[in-house]
């Protein structure tokens, strides 16, 4: 596999994990820009990693959590700011808009371990062993996770509106 | 799996599924060196928070703001440098009005010793020794 190949194959499930992770499309792009930025930096300087997909989602996570404390500071900023909204795509319609927020509601209240291990196995699409390796767990502990997971926000989505 | 986990997995990906055209830009933008995209408000936002830093920093030396927890972040100024430390543990190393080069970063948290200890290292650094951290500074 070359690197172009390697980046085209993980982008879609990293940008859909650093979605649901920051529940922000913009903040998103850019998250998932700089972690496939660093596997790409990594892999011409030192060849590829063991696990690519590992390397980019456990780079993406620590990213995400960043972000995610940086917004926080900027949130009186952006409060001030913010004149169009959350920065969903225009042009996407109300109802996907609805389900997306319904969704990340639902996401929210899961423990956090627990979606993590949600966001990269089901959405992110990583194969068990290499979750466990981004997550820096054992794979029996994420297929529980998950396992929780899964029920709890199939509970969550059921009852809400 | 069972049909209920791949309808739940199938919903999820549906729903934080990106557009072509974001899927695009974070490829093409991460094979081309690594530059990175910053939305124009954000871009905005940060300039203004450093901005914002760098006032606090030049005008009051030891000002404090509120901080995640209830711990209180501090920017302390000795001898002219500026140590702001982030999550990571990593510190940096400004002067003055150099602390805009901190906006976007997390400033948690600014401990006055090692204001005393960066000087020291920058001193070794100047005298062509080896840092105590390095790569530590930036």
């Amino acid at each position: 596999m070359d690197l172009e190949q390697a980046v085209a194959g993980l982008a879609p499930g990293l940008l859909r994990y650093c979605l649901g992770r920051t529940g922000d499309r913009q903040l998103a792009e850019e998250v998932a820009q700089e972690a496939l930025a660093s596997l790409v930096q990594r892999w011409r300087a030192h060849g590829p990693p063991d696990s690519p997909a590992a390397f980019a989602f456990a780079v993406a996570q620590r990213r995400a959590t960043r972000a995610l404390l940086r917004r926080r500071l900027f949130l009186p900023f952006e409060r001030l700011s913010s004149a169009n909204g959350n920065g969903d795509d225009p042009g996407a319609g109300a109802e996907r808009r609805s389900e997306l927020r319904r969704v990340l509601r639902a996401l929210r209240r899961l423990p956090r371990r627990d979606r993590q291990a949600l966001l990269v196995v089901v959405v992110g699409e990583l194969p068990m062993t290499e979750a466990a390796l981004a997550l820096g767990s054992s794979p029996a502990a994420v297929k529980m996770r998950v396992h929780r997971a899964r029920q709890r926000l199939r509970a969550l989505l059921e009852e809400a509106p | 799996v069972t049909d209920d986990d791949a309808r739940l997995a199938a919903r999820l990906r549906r729903v934080l599924e990106a557009a072509p055209e974001a899927l695009a830009r974070v490829e093409r933008a991460a094979l081309g060196g690594g530059r990175r995209r910053r939305s124009p408000r954000r871009a905005l936002l940060a300039t203004a928070l450093g901005a914002a830093l760098a006032a606090v920093a030049v005008v009051a030396p030891r000002a404090r703001w509120p901080a995640r927890g209830g711990a209180a972040a501090r920017v302390t100024s000795a001898d002219g440098i500026v140590i702001l430390t982030r999550a990571g543990g990593d510190a940096w190393l400004a002067r003055g009005p150099a602390v805009r080069a901190a906006r976007g970063s997390q400033v948690l948290v600014v401990h006055p010793e090692s204001a005393a200890e960066a000087a020291r290292d920058r001193a070794s650094d100047d005298a062509g020794k080896t840092p105590i951290h390095p790569g530590g500074y930036r």
